[in-house]
């Protein structure tokens, strides 16, 4: 069995309709004005072919204009108000979810990896591998 | 495969992660690890091969009495990793956030933090 393995990154709630907040994630159009690497970076440019295997390319530039790199990768899922599955060029692996609470826009952004086990199992794994690490360092310390 | 792909590869075993958990409570041979896990040796010394390929482990090299040691830095990469990954993803949820209120043209909205 192949299923996923994840852990929740970030969940924020954006007061807009699911349908906005999916589009910014997804259209050139809203990401060239959102999608930077903040401090006074801008975005130049921003491409993107939001389907299942299209690819994303996000221009970064530094506020002095003299550096500048792209940002890219994949599209591996897109469902349509609910998901958006990316891998960045880099090997990273990302989910974004967005679910509608309280009439507001939850999107929820997990690093996912496939795996032969089950989501819960992977979940309650981590957690614990984490913690026994930090008592391991703790101990190491003294 | 990158050192960090591999390492992410490694973890996402369970079996792995619990031999991980064991080793935190110090050396030990690989039949003590087989032990617990009802598994063969053969069994064991694949996942112990994956998580030394992938520096989580270190074996002595003694032929008779192989112990496995965790190598505590690597792991601890990870969850570096995994910091500076959701700062990166923080920002751009703050942006999003307020392009949002921007193209809305609506006071500011209350922020909900997750887990």
């Amino acid at each position: 069995m192949t299923t996923q393995f994840k852990t929740t990154l970030l969940t924020r709630s954006f007061d807009a309709p699911r349908e906005l907040v999916f589009e910014c994630w997804l259209k050139a159009e809203h990401l060239v004005h959102w999608h930077s690497a903040g401090d006074g970076w801008t975005t130049p440019y921003a491409e993107s072919d939001g389907r299942t295997g299209g690819r994303f390319k996000i221009g970064y530039a530094s506020p002095d204009g003299k550096m500048s790199f792209d940002f890219t990768g994949t599209y591996t899922e897109v469902t349509p108000y609910s998901r958006i599955a990316f891998q960045i060029d880099d090997g990273r692996p990302c989910a974004l979810d967005f679910s509608t609470e309280g009439g507001q826009t939850k999107v929820t952004l997990t690093l996912s990896l496939e795996t032969t086990h089950s989501e819960e199992q992977q979940r309650h794994g981590w957690g614990e591998i984490i913690k026994s690490l930090g008592r391991y360092l703790e101990g190491m310390h003294k | 495969m990158d050192r960090l792909s591999e390492t992410f590869q490694a973890l996402a075993d369970p079996t792995r992660r619990a031999i991980l958990a064991r080793l935190t409570l110090g050396e030990v041979s690989v039949n003590e690890l087989a032990e617990p896990f009802e598994m063969s040796l053969p069994a064991v010394s694949k996942h112990l091969k994956v998580l030394e390929r992938a520096g989580l482990i270190s074996r002595s090299r003694d032929a008779q009495y192989r112990p496995c040691k965790l190598e505590a830095q690597n792991l601890k990469s990870v969850d570096a990793w995994l910091d500076e990954y959701r700062r990166f993803w923080e920002l751009r949820f703050d942006r999003l956030d307020a392009y949002l209120q921007k193209i809305q043209r609506k006071p500011p909205a209350r922020k909900t933090k997750g887990k």
